[in-house]
């Protein structure tokens, strides 16, 4: 599956959220939108999981203006995830991610299949969460919950998912262990990766493409040894940063405060 | 595990459905035998279940079936409100009366008695007004809720206010009605308290009627599972395919439709809508509506029916006339509200 979004702009209001935005998303590959606070990723993510319908633009689906699927096609397509879940009721694990499972369901069956459990026990082994199913959403810890994210948005066996900050509230190893599943899964499944990050280093390390926003426009976008390595990322975030190389050409980056640049 | 876990929470269901029924079935006949004389709960049994009745119990059963039955359909009726609202609201705490639709109902019928006294006799149309009453109180409960900030405190402080504000209005307006209608059997207390004692079997078959639509809409909407994503937030609902905002309103809807059937047959029956779905989703172990929703509608009906009972015995037994059921739910519902407050389940 390919997604293009094509000079995308988003209006709250009046306020502009994005800006004639493109991108050109591929299958099997991570791309990370990088920005500051209220630059746009979570906006563009919810526009390309038309959650948001565009103010100006259209995005694209193999092709075809993802306005003309149908919401039950398109939801089985594209999986969209918050880096947290709103808890009004006591549900359970299984409850939520079972919920993933209803754009394949039929509506005049009451409950789930057989195939519907089973995409779910599977995936709940595969991420290691089989233990936490039956536990209540509000007692599993945020580097659990996360996992749960992920098997929620791969439950659905989409060809797309979009990550908003799923290494939020995590601590470092969680962090790499997140990233590790997007990118198996990635690779594995051949889906569309997009994952708003806020942590460079995260994303110098996994990242196949990245997209930095600023106030909502694209203001650089090519392999992390380019991007992130300009000058222009010290300018949108206000910081300093220092390349370490490592092998394969690969770069990792450490941010730095202004101050201490020189 | 996946596969284990909901089969174990379906076969709970399944033996909760199973014994709640019974349940329900037992408290029917304890309720057609209690009464101002009391018929013993062997002939009540015989003359339900086995068509074998002498004349004077076929009569008096007869002529209890239709309060006996309402109280049931009241309690399904409520509790389904009630599942409905508390996932629609995103609030544990939410539900017709603390919301305001039941007040706001019963104001609407108070004016249109007022303005119209005939009205009194035809059921459906009190049933109408009933229902645009509990849905401009919905609207006016979230629209103050919204204006305070949205949060769930906001939601529920908003439908106090506007509960205590139509109780009051309702009070007032019914007080001068029954001055005014001093002549008809009309008996205000009793709408404000809800009551079943008034009830006719044409209002069981009304209820009975609404409530079988109600569940043929929910089925056919696909309403629990739509309910069960909405929960989880708009963005996750709309990612699923589904359009929170008509889903919300098209509940509210039904909601209210439910509500204002009921507070137009027996006036005010507060906490049953808060009470059941609690209990629902504590027995059954899960809050899936696909199961709370059936097991809600089971626990409320027999809810009400144990309160009705209740309020009858109480009227044989203390020499001050008829005991309103909205009464017995307040005084049972009032410490659970409290309760539930603290501790979520």
């Amino acid at each position: 599956m390919i997604i293009e979004v094509e000079s995308v702009s988003l209006y709250y209001d009046s306020i502009e959220a994005l800006n004639d935005v493109s991108l050109r998303l591929e299958p099997g590959k991570i791309t990370c939108v990088l920005g500051p606070n209220g630059a746009g990723k979570t906006s563009l993510l919810k526009v390309i999981a038309a959650i948001l319908w565009p103010s100006q633009g259209a995005v694209y689906i193999d092709g075809k203006d993802y306005r003309l699927y149908n919401a039950k096609e398109l939801a089985k397509m594209v999986a969209y995830e918050e880096p947290f879940i709103s808890r009004s009721l006591p549900m359970t694990v299984l409850d939520f991610i079972l919920t993933a499972r209803y754009p394949h369901q039929n509506g005049l069956r009451y409950l789930e299949s057989d195939e519907d459990l089973k995409v779910v026990e599977d995936l709940a082994k595969e991420l290691n969460i089989a233990h936490l199913l039956s536990r209540k959403l509000d007692s599993v810890s945020s580097g659990e919950l996360q996992r749960v994210i992920i098997a929620h948005a791969l439950a659905k066996k989409p060809r797309a998912i979009l990550l908003d900050e799923p290494s939020a509230f995590l601590d470092i190893k969680y962090r790499f262990d997140i990233m590790e599943q997007v990118k198996k899964y990635t690779i594995k499944e051949n889906l569309v990766t997009v994952v708003a990050l806020h942590d460079l280093h995260l994303a110098s390390m996994y990242c196949d493409t990245i997209i930095l926003l600023n106030n909502g426009s694209v203001v650089a976008c090519g392999k992390p040894s380019d991007v992130l390595t300009s000058s222009v990322i010290e300018e949108t975030y206000g910081i300093g940063i220092r390349v370490i190389e490592l092998d394969h050409g690969q770069v990792a980056i450490i941010p730095l405060p202004k101050t201490r640049k020189e | 595990m996946a596969m284990e876990l909901r089969k174990a929470v379906i076969a709970r269901a399944t033996i909760l459905v199973f014994s709640l029924t019974i349940l329900l079935l037992i408290l029917l006949v304890v309720s057609l035998s209690i009464g101002s004389s009391i018929i013993s709960i062997k002939d009540v049994f015989s003359c339900v279940f086995l068509q074998e009745c002498d004349r004077v119990t076929l009569n008096i059963v007869r002529y209890r079936i239709a309060r006996s039955t309402t109280s049931f359909l009241v309690g399904a009726l409520l509790a389904l409100s009630g599942t409905f609202i508390q996932a629609v609201a995103r609030n544990p705490l939410a539900e017709p009366y603390i919301l305001g639709l039941s007040s706001t109902a019963l104001s609407a019928i108070a004016i249109t008695i007022l303005v119209y006294p005939g009205v009194i006799v035809s059921r459906i149309s009190l049933m109408i007004v009933s229902f645009c009453g509990a849905f401009a109180g919905y609207v006016l409960t979230t629209l103050l809720s919204t204006l305070a900030g949205g949060s769930s405190l906001s939601l529920i402080l908003s439908g106090i206010a506007v509960t205590t504000m139509f109780s009051g209005i309702s009070y007032m307006l019914l007080y001068v009605a029954q001055t005014k209608l001093a002549g008809l059997h009309f008996r205000p207390d009793l709408m404000l308290l809800g009551s079943t004692a008034s009830a006719q079997i044409i209002d069981a078959q009304i209820l009975f009627t609404i409530l079988a639509i109600g569940i043929i809409v929910m089925y056919v909407y696909d309403l629990p599972r739509k309910l069960n994503a909405y929960v989880f937030g708009d963005s996750l609902a709309k990612q699923l395919g589904y359009n929170p905002r008509s889903l919300s309103t098209i509940t509210a809807l039904i909601v209210s439709i439910l509500t204002g059937a009921c507070v137009s047959v027996v006036g005010i029956v507060g906490f049953i809508g808060l009470v059941a779905p609690h209990i629902a989703r504590l027995i059954a172990g899960t809050s899936d509506h696909r199961i709370t929703v059936i097991i809600s509608l089971l626990v409320g009906s027999i809810l009400s029916a144990a309160a009705d009972i209740a309020a009858k015995m109480m009227s044989i037994y203390m020499p001050y006339g008829e005991f309103p059921l909205g009464i017995v739910t307040s005084i049972i519902g009032a410490p659970f509200f409290s309760i539930s407050d603290n501790k979520r389940w």
